[in-house]
């Protein structure tokens, strides 16, 4: 193998490294082939590194005559620099071929002049592409958009022969296309922050330099010079015959870039030559006929469109929508170019950009003219008609047709033409012009009339805009109110109306203002004649007459309809002066603002809406209260009457609604009565049913009262009754609705149905207030450790009782209302004798119950009175009134519940009082008498430790001793030691010991006693005992009360008094 | 030479246009100077990354287009001044010195009492006062 190779190697003079050995198996056929492209590779490159040296060595001693040669060989030593992946040189040398090409350019030709220039652009052309991908290659965008930008600055101007401009604009777009898809290939390849570091200021390239889209957008541009100049090319060579074009076999490739295919003559095979420019020409013309212009121009702007919109460059996109728009609706592609164009017409209205609106609505009024759109025509017509006038008139003479579209430009005389056509098609006076031969062209027809329908949002808001005000805000059903329309446009001539259609929320009150009554064409309407019904541009007209609402609620005018003639009507939803503004555009305008009406007040303030009262009531309904204020849990009865005032009621009802009087609402119509009025828990409504028992005949109260027929002269009057649960001030709501009779309806003109609304403020008070005291029996003392524990602990409010003992508990009632008040009976219920005997003493007429042994309650446990009798107390306001219960617990509880109490009472009423008030108030039943049920308070019951029972005598005589003693009892089966101290008393001399200890054994009894002599009279205090208990640590001190005692001056006295014993 | 300057208002909206050229489609400048609304939109919500400074009035080039270019300046009220010029070197020294002459004769226009804010500017005086700054764009300033 290796002879073999070396033999080989010798006979070819090839030098070693040049061979390898080849394995084609696959296992080995990967490294070979890598092995052979490495070898390769080094071969190649040292080839072009010599092929390049020698070009440069030629190029440097620049042999050659013509800068033809000299540029081949700059592009040759470039390519050879780009094989060897030496960028910069290739960019050198490619740069220098450029440049020299440029000289090329500048000199002059005679022979075949359009074809030389083809040839030398599309030279520049592969120039370019390489310097471009090249600098782009590198990161060097900036540099890449100036050499573009001086390409272009270069060649654009190089337009040629005329005849050929097509060709060239077909370059300048081929150029702006190749161009952003290198910049968008490279920008998709580098990172954002880099495209971003190259808007840098000095380099003079702006961030839309930088974006493909803008030579995409460009691109487009070009493309549609070149169908402008193909148009008027292929025009001036009319029809082209077969015979002139040859047989495409005739020909043959160039030979070289940017050449013309060669002609071979019939025959002469081999012998080829370049066609003349006539021939080339032709060709070019034919070629250019069948390219689709407008389809390539669209896919560029939608290229750029979509690039713009995603660097949010909104008004570009818009443009660009715009041109394509354009180039569609050249393209007759009129749905597309509507579709474009409207979205585009937002944009410019939202910015008041008038010009360009006015552009776009001439483009679309003329797209909806070729698909036979009327209704869009006349809308898009209107609005053009009424767009503000902002050129100035010496500079629109000279704008053609191609810049502003089909309306031509904007100024006050196309304004008028449009509105003049619009206005006549309306009226049915005018055709618009057919789109299409052999079509009948746009016209309102019978079949199909218009209504242009403008609302808040409609851009037509500037064609007419209506204001009404009502001159009140508030009127009476049946009576006139005055309110005025004022109509405004902006269309540039006067129109006339033939009616004026005004809807309200309320169709009864719909009206037609015309100039005479025959011309009215709606039944149902009430109308209005004597109007001149005609608009002046940008003035306000006005039109006031009075209406009649016979409906209670909102009266809302919602829509004036204007109707132009028979066919043709504009309906346009009405705006209050108040919150009116002008459209946005018109607002900009630097104009006089006129106001909607005269009147500057309703001009600011006016209102689309007025408030209809409710009708007058023509019956009186009173509310009111005999007895002032209410009381809780009483009866409180509330008057009321109807009484009609000239007017016979057929039936109805009150209604009543109860509110808390802190949030009552100042109500003005029935619909307003309070939904949620206060539950039963706290106040409710009672009413009466005729009956014996007045008891039996209170019943609950639905709220609602069924009034009968009443007469003209007749009256109805009831009461119903409220009962309170607690003391707070109410507010009581009451509203009649009652029926009219039918036949006085209709004459009067007055509602069938009519309310009447009523409140009334009612004070509730509570009559008594209640509190308890809880005493021991007289001078019998129990120690109990529950007292003890409620001195530690202060929230303990619960009174501490011994069991078994008899306690007395004093019960205090307050007259707290403003009214005087008969207190019928207080009794116990509720008592259980097994846990706790209550028993109350009488003392209202001065009977006393014998407190020594208590008797079950049923038999002779309360005090009464009864309501007929005429001693019942009476506790007039502010009073106090007391009475004595005794209880004797049985069980020990911590909280031991004793009974309840109910006090009756009643108001007391004066005897002057009319005999109604008083059977209103129920004074001669049992319904008069008010319970307030209250219960006694809870007891701690608890065995006590000790008892301490002091004893003495009921009285003295000076100078005669007496003996006191105090009775010790241990309670408890624990053996007690008692210290106690007696305070010496002024009045008395005490014999015995003042302090000494007592031992107790368990259940044990002893006696402190002491001998004491009265040195004074009167009433004296007896000297004091203190007990200590030791075991309890607690301390137990007699009463002052207790310990009083009278001393008689002499024995005399006493027996005068029947105090002693004769 | 200068081809267009234009006021436009806070809301976009235009307040005042006049081309200066002859013969040429008005209606071309309108479509420049709202399309450079967005670049000025850009500038001022990325003022990092468009490289404008913070507080600066003058915006700068905002792009050219084949055969002009055009310039910003944003006033402290949103106000927007637009420069549409054919000259391809412009030194920036006299596009500031425009502006602010611009801004001044602007400043004298909306102050009359008879101008109400944010409306047109049709005044006459303002109309020949710009005509002057835009004949004297370019010229040594005494």
């Amino acid at each position: 193998m290796e002879e073999r190779i070396l033999t080989l190697r010798k006979r070819t003079e090839v030098d070693a490294k040049c061979f390898l050995t080849f394995v084609s198996h696959p296992p080995e056929l990967k490294r070979s082939l890598a092995r052979l492209g490495n070898i390769l590779n080094e071969l190649i490159t040292v080839y072009y590194k010599e092929e390049g040296r020698t070009i440069k060595l030629r190029l440097e001693k620049k042999p050659f005559s013509s800068n033809e040669l000299n540029i081949r060989y700059n592009f040759k030593a470039a390519v050879y620099a780009e094989f060897r992946r030496d960028w910069s040189e290739a960019l050198k040398y490619y740069e220098s071929a450029y440049t020299l090409l440029q000289e090329v350019v500048n000199t002059p030709v005679e022979v075949q002049p359009l074809q030389h220039l083809v040839e030398l652009k599309t030279v520049a052309e592969q120039l370019h592409f390489k310097v471009s991908t090249l600098l782009l290659h590198g990161g060097k965008e900036g540099e890449a958009v100036k050499w573009f930008r001086q390409h272009m600055r270069f060649y654009k101007p190089l337009v040629g022969p005329t005849e050929g401009s097509f060709l060239h604009w077909a370059w300048v777009s081929k150029q702006f296309v190749v161009f952003g898809s290198l910049l968008q290939d490279s920008l998709a390849s580098v990172s954002e922050a880099k495209s971003g570091s190259n808007t840098l200021p000095e380099t003079q390239v702006t961030g839309r330099e930088l974006h493909p889209s803008y030579y995409y957008q460009l691109a487009a541009h070009y493309m549609i010079q070149r169908r402008q100049s193909s148009q008027t090319i292929s025009s001036t060579y009319g029809a082209i015959h077969e015979d002139v074009l040859g047989r495409p076999e005739e020909t043959s490739p160039p030979l070289y870039v940017g050449q013309s295919s060669r002609i071979c003559p019939p025959g002469a095979k081999g012998d080829a030559r370049c066609p003349t420019d006539e021939e080339y020409m032709l060709h070019a013309v034919i070629e250019e006929r069948l390219f689709p212009h407008s389809v390539i121009t669209i896919n560029l702007f939608k290229r750029a469109y979509e690039l713009y919109k995603n660097i949010q460059a909104g008004r570009m996109g818009y443009f660009v929508a715009c041109e394509m728009g354009r180039e569609y609706f050249n393209a007759r592609d009129y749905a597309n170019a509507k579709q474009l164009f409207d979205s585009v017409a937002g944009m410019y209205r939202q910015e008041a950009w008038v010009s360009l609106l006015w552009t776009v609505l001439g483009f679309l009024r003329e797209c909806a003219r070729q698909m036979d759109h009327l209704r869009e025509y006349i809308d898009y017509s209107l609005e053009m008609a009424a767009l503000p006038p902002v050129f100035t008139g010496h500079k629109v003479d000279t704008f053609g047709f191609n810049q502003h579209g089909p309306a031509g430009p904007l100024c006050q005389s196309q304004r008028e033409r449009i509105s003049t056509e619009v206005i006549g098609l309306l009226r049915g006076e005018q055709t618009v012009l057919p789109s299409k031969d052999g079509q009948n062209g746009l016209t309102v027809v019978d079949s199909d009339p218009v209504c242009v329908n403008i609302d808040m949002a409609s851009p037509l808001r500037a064609v007419f805009t209506a204001c009404v005000a009502f001159h009140e805000s508030t009127v009476k059903p049946g009576h006139k109110t005055l309110l005025t329309l004022s109509l405004f446009t902006r269309l540039p001539q006067r129109i006339d109306f033939q009616e004026l259609e005004i809807c309200f929320n309320q169709p009864k009150c719909n009206v037609i203002l015309v100039k005479d009554a025959h011309e009215v064409s709606k039944d149902g309407f009430e109308v209005k004649t004597g109007f001149d019904l005609h608009l002046e541009p940008n003035k306000w007209t006005r039109f006031s007459f009075n209406l009649i609402p016979g409906q209670s609620g909102k009266l809302e005018c919602l829509s004036v309809t204007a109707h132009l003639g028979a066919l043709a009507s504009i309906r346009c939803q009405v705006e209050s002066p108040a919150s009116r503004e002008d459209v946005f555009y018109w607002k900009l305008e630097p104009q006089l603002e006129m106001m909607p009406l005269k009147d500057s007040a309703l001009s600011n303030y006016g209102q689309k809406t007025i408030q209809i009262e409710d009708q007058d009531p023509v019956v009186d309904l009173v509310l009111e209260t005999v007895v002032s204020p209410a009381l809780v849990n009483e009866l409180f009865p509330v008057v009321i009457s109807v009484m009609p005032k000239g007017h016979p009621v057929h039936g109805g009802e009150i209604k009543f609604a109860i509110t808390e009087a802190s949030t009552a609402l100042a109500l003005t119509s029935p619909s307003l009565i309070p939904s949620v009025s206060l539950d039963t828990s706290s106040v409710e409504l009672l009413i009466v049913i005729p009956s014996d028992d007045m008891d039996e005949s209170l019943k609950s109260f639905s709220g609602i009262l069924q009034v009968p027929e009443i007469a003209t002269d007749g009256s109805f009057s009831t009461h119903i009754y409220m009962r309170w649960k607690k003391a707070m001030a109410v507010t009581l709501f009451a509203t009649f609705s009652y029926q009219i009779e039918p036949m006085s309806a209709s004459d009067s003109g007055y509602p069938s149905h009519s309310f009447i609304h009523r409140e009334l403020q009612l004070q509730c008070e509570d009559p008594f207030t209640l509190s308890y005291r809880h005493m021991s029996p007289f001078r019998r003392g129990a120690l109990l450790l529950g007292n003890l524990k409620r001195s530690a602990d202060t929230e303990m409010d619960r009174a501490c009782v011994p069991v078994d003992e008899i306690t007395t508990l004093i019960l205090t009632l307050e007259n707290s209302s403003s009214v005087n008040l008969e207190l019928i009976s207080i009794t116990v219920n509720d008592t259980n004798e097994s846990l706790c005997l209550v028993r109350a003493e009488h003392t209202i007429n001065g009977k006393v119950n014998n407190v020594s042994s208590l008797l079950p309650a049923n038999q002779k446990s309360d005090f009464c009175c009864e309501p007929e009798t005429e001693d019942v107390p009476t506790i007039r306001c502010g009073e106090i009134y007391s009475c004595l219960f005794y209880i004797q617990p049985l069980v020990e509880s911590a909280a031991l519940s004793i009974a309840s109490i109910c006090i009756k009472w009643r108001r007391l009423v004066d005897k002057n009082t009319k005999p109604s008030v008083d059977r209103m108030l129920l004074n001669s039943s049992s319904t008069s008498v008010t319970s307030m049920l209250s219960s006694l308070p809870s007891l701690q019951v608890e065995k006590p430790v000790m008892l301490a029972i002091f004893d003495s005598p009921p009285h003295a005589v000076l100078g005669v001793p007496i003996d006191i003693c105090l009775k010790l009892q241990n309670l408890t089966s624990l053996p007690q030691e008692i210290d106690f101290s007696i305070i010496d008393s002024a009045g008395f001399i005490l014999s015995g010991a003042h302090c000494s200890t007592v031992h107790l054994l368990p259940h044990a009894k002893d006696v402190v006693s002491c001998k004491l002599v009265p040195i004074a009279s009167g009433p004296q205090q007896l000297p004091q005992f203190n007990l200590i208990s030791k075991r309890y640590n607690a301390g137990f001190q007699q009463s002052s009360s207790s310990i009083q005692i009278f001393v008689f001056p002499s024995s005399m006295l006493a027996k005068n008094y029947n105090f002693l014993p004769s | 030479m200068i081809a267009c300057v234009a006021v436009v208002g806070q809301q976009n909206n235009p307040l005042f246009i006049e081309s200066f050229t002859e013969g040429e489609d008005e209606l071309k400048f309108h479509y420049i100077v709202h399309c450079s609304l967005d670049v000025i939109q850009e500038k001022v919500s990325n003022p990092k990354k468009t490289g404008s400074a913070m507080n600066e009035t003058f915006l700068g080039l905002l792009y050219p287009t084949e055969d002009y270019k055009v310039y910003g300046y944003l006033t402290n009220t949103r106000v927007k001044f637009l420069l549409v010029t054919t000259d391809q070197d412009v030194r920036d020294i006299d596009v500031r010195n425009f502006f602010r002459r611009f801004h001044a004769a602007y400043v004298d226009a909306v102050s009359n009492p008879f101008h109400v804010p944010g409306k047109r500017i049709i005044s006459k005086a303002f109309t020949e006062r710009v005509g002057a700054i835009v004949k004297s764009f370019g010229a040594p300033t005494t």
